[in-house]
């Protein structure tokens, strides 16, 4: 307490002292959200459209499904292709009926339900899973970002442990910016996010982009179209 | 290997002598560059987006002890632990009691520059804990025991011969370049350290007034794993970290991805308010923050400089710096380098240890064109400078130098005598040659030739010719 009432009492005298400092356009941040706003796609079909190639710039998967058994279909699919042996669930009804289906071709398919495991084992069984099937509340359109809110999951950890991710959203899930998503989902809700933008990278070697430095190497998003 | 801005002449000097460190640095700073122009050509308001950004900044820091009192008061109600420090000594003490408090053994860490500030990794070693970076240039850079040498790309000054060098040595892993190779053997020790360790230090982009949160950006997943495995997460910000509301985010989420590394937005932005709730399995039980000053209130005092407050350390003003270009990170001498480095050096350090730092700067004013934020970093470097002499810390060289001009701007029939005599001096050296440069070495340019007829001569030439 007394660092803070020391720290407070010196900010105290230092703003006293008025700025030096040139006076700003007050019309910018104005400017700013009418730009943005020129710039936003028309239409839904445009968010999503924007959303892909934005997905896509930064080695995102994009795939847009009708249907359940279309979903399963695109699973076994990217596990038969990729050679994947273990897939992870949070426990979404959904997701594990959508796995059910796609394993009846997959014998050796390992399914993972993290809802069964306690905190230590999850991390273990995540960290040497090849997939998750995961699903989130909303998408970005102008970036291509997934939004979560950890503090409603199941899991976490699934989004970032395993070295393939494979995100099921909705059409109507998409917002045009993060300004648009602040302005849909209350405070409450969102100072408790994480966006996730295509998969983890880095470019600390030579700066050349090397895919999955911590987290996964690959972001899959499956679109549901009505 | 423990830097000091007191030694930057000789850093300098064997940065300038250095061939990888050149190609190094041009290869970081020129993709980051022109990945960067890309994104601010497809964004017509980023004038705004830059005055916006000063506007809010400034907004926090002219009223700073109102948003910080906010800021606290807000994540107290989330659950968040808040703790100050007045003093990177008082920091390291909060953060050892919190070690010692929940048994604390092994740390992993994401990117925090404030730590490095600290201190803080070496204080924790020597009272065994072990403590990891890991973001991979960090990580990198630690096995080296060096201090990053670019604010977002901390190994830039390492080619992947060095890396696969330290990797084969300190790992013990056999010897390949290839980086994809080399990133997967980070991972799969890192991944392994962040299963175990029971506390996570992360760094602070955005601390959100309104909203009580801590906001974190970064590629790799690493801060990801540092804040969501461990049982305890602590951020570590300094107190200007501040932004008024979460929808600001906006306008700084839209500056800083490009500003840093060209990306138009970067993988992960988590916006952290509090521990997990109990029901869930994982995340962190505590959260804490530690609000740092070490000297940053005294920055706000005075009403210039204040503004280099406003740095969201992107990195832009290294990359595009024709001196960073030219001797890297590590020539500053400090954790704070490039253009911002040179104006936090004297304003944290003092006029004495910061003596040379604003003079690594040609005033050129790039880092003033793409600073995010607006910071007017040359007009701080000559306010600066104008400290150094009046505190008495310029060159003893320079006093004597500029006395002797002073003199002879006095006295004009000396200074015409003192702007013939070299031209009619220079006759006397073989034909073609001039004088050495100011290092008197034989391997710098020499002077150009002078000529003895002055400018005064020359203008009547110049109209003589003119009226025929």
């Amino acid at each position: 307490m007394k660092s803070a009432n020391n720290i407070l009492a010196r900010i105290r005298t230092a703003t006293q002292i008025k700025s030096h400092l040139p006076v700003e356009k007050s019309e910018a941040e104005k400017n700013v959200l009418e730009g943005v706003k020129a710039a936003m796609p028309k239409d839904s079909v445009g968010l999503w459209q924007q959303f892909r190639t934005e997905l896509e710039k930064v080695a995102g998967e994009f795939y847009e499904v009708k249907s359940n058994s279309d979903l399963a279909e695109l699973l076994a699919q990217v596990i038969e292709k990729s050679n994947f042996n273990s897939l992870a669930l949070d426990g979404n009804a959904d997701a594990l009926e959508i796995a059910s289906r796609a394993a009846i071709n997959l014998a050796a398919l390992e399914i993972i339900d993290v809802t069964t495991l306690a905190a230590e084992e999850r991390r273990e069984r995540l960290s040497n899973a090849n997939l998750a099937l995961l699903s989130a509340p909303y998408a970005i359109a102008d970036i291509g970002s997934i939004v979560l809110f950890p503090n409603e999951m199941t899991s976490v950890l699934a989004h970032l442990l395993p070295e393939c991710v494979m995100i099921i959203i909705r059409q109507d899930q998409m917002v045009a910016n993060l300004g648009e998503l602040f302005a849909q989902v209350p405070a409450e809700r969102a100072k408790s996010m994480l966006l996730v933008t295509g998969p983890s990278r880095t470019a600390d070697i030579e700066k050349i982009l090397i895919l999955g430095a911590h987290g996964p190497k690959r972001l899959i998003v499956a679109m549901y179209k009505k | 290997m423990e830097l000091t801005p007191t030694k930057i002449k000789a850093y300098v000097k064997n940065a300038l002598l250095d061939g990888n460190l050149k190609t190094a640095v041009d290869r970081a700073t020129q993709t980051a560059l022109t990945k960067r122009q890309d994104k601010v050509d497809h964004m017509p308001y980023w004038e705004d987006l830059r005055h916006a950004a000063h506007a809010a900044k400034r907004e926090v820091m002219e009223h700073l002890d109102r948003y910080l009192e906010e800021f606290e008061k807000n994540c107290q109600k989330n659950g968040i632990q808040v703790h100050w420090a007045e003093t990177a000594e008082e920091a390291r003490a909060i953060i050892y009691q919190l070690i010692q408090d929940n048994n604390v053994k092994s740390i992993v860490k994401s990117k925090s520059l404030t730590t490095e500030e600290l201190h803080l990794n070496h204080f924790l070693i020597e009272r065994g804990i072990e403590t990891l970076e890991t973001d991979l240039g960090e990580y990198i850079v630690q096995l080296l025991d060096q201090i990053p040498s670019h604010l977002t790309a901390p190994a830039l000054h390492l080619t992947r011969k060095d890396i696969a060098r330290i990797f084969q040595e300190k790992l013990g892993v056999d010897y390949t370049e290839e980086p994809t190779e080399l990133a997967a053997i980070a991972r799969s020790q890192l991944r392994r350290k962040f299963l175990a360790a029971d506390m996570g230090i992360s760094g602070v982009n955005f601390a959100i007034a309104d909203a009580g949160a801590v906001t974190i950006v970064e590629n790799e997943a690493n801060a990801a794993l540092t804040i969501s495995v461990p049982k305890i997460h602590v951020a570590v910000m300094g107190i200007e970290k501040l932004i008024p509301r979460l929808q600001d985010l906006s306008i700084f989420l839209r500056l800083l991805g490009p500003s840093a590394t060209g990306q138009k937005a970067s993988s992960y932005v988590h916006i952290v308010s509090g521990p997990s709730p109990a029901s869930r399995k994982e995340g962190p039980e505590q959260v804490h923050v530690v609000i740092l000053d070490n000297g940053r209130s005294k920055i706000l005092a005075d009403p210039q400089l204040r503004e280099l407050l406003f740095c969201i350390r992107c990195g832009a003003c290294l990359n595009v710096c024709p001196i960073y270009q030219q001797v890297g990170g590590h020539s500053y001498g400090w954790v704070y380098m490039g253009p911002i480095g040179a104006t936090l050096i004297p304003s944290y350090l003092g006029t004495k240890a910061g003596k040379y730092a604003p003079y690594l700067s040609s005033l050129c004013g790039a880092c003033f064109e793409i600073c995010p934020v607006r910071i007017n970093i040359p007009h701080h470097l000559v306010k600066l400078r104008n400290d150094i002499v009046n505190d008495g810390h310029s060159l003893l060289l320079e006093r004597l130098g500029i006395s002797v001009w002073a003199f002879l701007a006095k006295h004009p029939l000396f200074y015409r005598f003192a702007t013939w005599f070299p031209g009619k001096l220079q006759q006397l050296l073989p034909k073609g040659k001039s004088f050495p440069g100011p290092g008197w070495s034989p391997n710098q340019r020499p002077l150009p030739a002078f000529d003895s007829r002055g400018f005064r001569k020359r203008l009547k030439e110049l109209e003589r010719k003119k009226a025929i």
